[in-house]
């Protein structure tokens, strides 16, 4: 993985002193809360539904297991002894005094950590592919140019105060893992002829109230184009990019107002006009970060795979569903589902970081990366390893075997926690992942994703899943809406609404209805549900749900 | 133009120290028990409230205060009108974390 250089280090250590001095000036009333509250957004602190919340950022998704064992520290040592992994690949505390920040940012930037630009209107986290650098569909590890975007996009003089908050995402796989499509900008990474790294941009993706896929934007671009064009991008969106109303100041809002071609061209006379020469010291860096990368990773001989005929079925069984292919043979890229029957999506208490963080060590070269599915994800996993693994997991509660599945529910923290929520994800998320394993055990449902929101928002995704819920105050009782038919993959497509919303008691029952039809009218078992969705329409779909409920 | 006042409501903000929900009570202080809290009836009440938020926040004791209004009636504990305010005021309804955390809860809850 990336280590930070003195530069990276000075600098973390530097915000955290400056935050440090900000509490105390609070504290003591040198600062209102009006002064105070924009400087501790910079840095991750919100004021939420019952405390502060500190959101810290794990860029594209990678920890190795000293940064983790440090999270477990700070959940018991500051919170209520747990944490909650975001669909930015981050990691939120919901309950850290404000006394106790400064010493809780000195703890992350004594493991390279921190919490800049997770709140605000800047450029957020970068999200990535978490089976970057391992995955057999891999073009390019997007690695690199994702810390070459954090390094770019860090403190951006210019990016600072966008007209809304800008998220990336970037892949380099032949499968879309990362959502790019779902983002204000998707990178793509593939190789060109040459053997050199190209990037694909997508623009105007998003989730929220206005849900809409990326388009294109340009194929191809190459690695010293691809930092002034996207800094090109960002100029034409700060400058024209509504601020008067903030449901309308995303840049997929401005490319739908201005049209993709004028859009283009907007970008195209500000490229003209800016001194590319400046950014040419990106590709040494991008070279620079790569290497680091590239040394970090373990040596992984081909060795033989592991026999599994003589397995026990319930270690088949999670090798099935959790373990993906792996670039080199006989090695496993294990996905740790934090989605436990019952449980709430996301949610690890710090005794099981800390045994994450021991498993990591003795298992994946001490790497781990967060998934934008909350789940956590141990690259570099020796298939023959893979039972000792699975007993490990066992013993901490973290070896559900359902990642993909129904049951791999996306929640948000809703509210039960958001200040901006209208109505909870989590219990549905626990009275669905209760039913939709008992049934799993029974029908094979095949790969299904499911997405609950608790607001318009979208954090959940719900727009991007096969199945979505969305929670609305209706009348001031929970109410949820059902979408069918999306997908964030390669072939992203938002779902459509069902029809009328649910109490939050009769969503198991519709879902059901909604599984049952899927299995009623899917072809064979390989047809996937959005597939399905999408040849027989939403019709079925609404007779079957709707009739009697 | 700014809501109208509730004609029933009590002060809430959070602890500018510890994010904690606290609430005004009428011996001029904060309290975390929403029983203890001072009920404003009508305008001028409602009003003093506010002249009592502001002042607390200018004196960086609490952040974020508003009024919750509050179903009518004479009930012992205040409740809260609206959907958030009754789940602000409930906390979270999860355990916290997961197996482990769940059972403590279980526990907690047993014994109380």
């Amino acid at each position: 993985m990336y280590t930070y250089d003195t530069h990276d280090q000075a600098f973390v250590e530097q915000r955290a002193r400056e935050f440090r001095d900000q509490v105390e000036r609070r504290l003591n009333g040198q600062l209102s809360e009006e002064e105070f509250r924009p400087l501790r957004l910079q840095n991750g602190l919100y004021l939420q539904l019952h405390a502060y919340m500190l959101r810290i950022a794990i860029p594209y998704g990678e920890l190795n297991s000293t940064q983790l064992r440090k999270l477990g520290y700070i959940a018991e040592t500051y919170d209520k002894g747990y944490g909650h992994f975001t669909t930015r690949q981050n990691i939120q505390f919901n309950w850290p005094k404000l006394t106790d920040t400064p010493d809780i940012l000195d703890h992350l930037a004594s493991v390279q950590m921190h919490a800049i630009q997770t709140s605000g209107n800047c450029i957020r986290n970068v999200t990535s592919d978490p089976f970057a650098g391992v995955a057999a569909d891999e073009f390019v590890d997007p690695r690199p140019v994702s810390e070459l975007l954090r390094q770019w996009s860090t403190l951006h003089p210019e990016f600072a105060f966008l007209p809304r908050k800008f998220k990336f995402a970037v892949t380099g796989s032949a499968e879309d893992r990362a959502a790019i499509k779902f983002h204000d900008i998707g990178i793509w990474a593939k190789v060109d002829a040459a053997g050199a790294p190209v990037f694909d941009l997508y623009v105007g993706g998003g989730q929220g109230r206005t849900p809409r896929v990326a388009k294109l934007f340009e194929a191809a671009v190459s690695l010293p184009n691809l930092l002034p064009l996207l800094d090109a991008m960002l100029r034409v969106y700060n400058l024209h990019g509504r601020r008067d109303n903030k449901y309308k100041a995303r840049i997929k809002i401005l490319v739908e107002e201005l049209g993709l071609e004028d859009y283009r061209d907007e970008v195209r006379a500000e490229l003209a006009g800016m001194d590319i020469a400046a950014f040419q010291s990106a590709v040494d860096e991008y070279a620079r970060i790569r290497e680091q990368f590239e040394d970090s990773q373990p040596a992984m001989e081909p060795t033989e795979s592991l026999d599994q005929s003589a397995l026990p079925a319930e270690l088949q069984a999670w090798i099935s569903q959790n373990v993906a292919a792996h670039r080199v043979p006989g090695w496993a890229v294990v996905q740790i589902s934090v989605k436990p029957k019952g449980g709430t999506p996301g949610d690890v208490t710090g005794a099981q970081m800390k045994a994450l963080a021991d498993l990591a060590d003795d298992f994946s070269a001490s790497a781990l990366r967060i998934t934008h599915r909350q789940n956590v994800v141990f690259p570099y996993v020796r298939a023959a390893e893979l039972p000792e693994l699975f007993r490990g997991l066992q013993d901490i509660g973290l070896a559900e075997d359902n990642i993909g599945e129904a049951s791999d529910i996306i929640a948000c923290p809703g509210l039960d926690y958001c200040g901006l929520a209208t109505a909870r994800s989590i219990p549905v998320a626990q009275e669905l992942s209760t039913m939709l394993r008992d049934r799993e055990a029974q029908d094979a449902l095949g790969p299904i994703t499911l997405n609950i929101s608790g607001c318009i928002n979208a954090c959940g995704h719900h727009h991007a899943a096969n199945i979505g819920i969305l929670g609305l105050n209706k009348a001031e009782k929970e109410n949820y809406q059902i979408t069918l038919g999306g997908r964030s993959d390669e072939s992203a497509a938002v779902g459509e609404v069902l029809g009328p919303g649910f109490d939050r008691e009769q969503v198991p029952m519709a879902i059901g209805r909604v599984l049952d039809t899927y299995l009623s009218l899917r072809r064979d078992a390989d047809e996937r549900f959005p597939d399905t969705y999408a040849r027989v329409g939403k019709a079925p779909f609404k007779e079957a749900v709707y009739v009697g409920a | 133009m700014a809501s109208p006042l509730p004609t029933k409501a009590v002060l809430t903000a959070n602890d500018v120290r510890t994010g904690d929900i606290v609430f005004w009570t009428a011996q001029h202080d904060w309290t975390t028990d929403i029983k203890k809290a001072c009920v404003g009836k009508g305008a001028v009440e409602a009003q003093a409230l506010l002249d009592a938020a502001q002042k607390e926040e200018g004196e960086n004791r609490v952040v974020g205060s508003y009024l919750i209004a509050l179903q009518a009636g004479d009930s012992l504990s205040p409740i809260p009108l609206k959907l958030r305010e009754i789940r602000r005021l409930a906390g979270p309804s999860v355990p916290f974390g997961l197996p482990e955390a769940k059972a403590e809860a279980k526990a907690e809850a047993k014994a109380a």
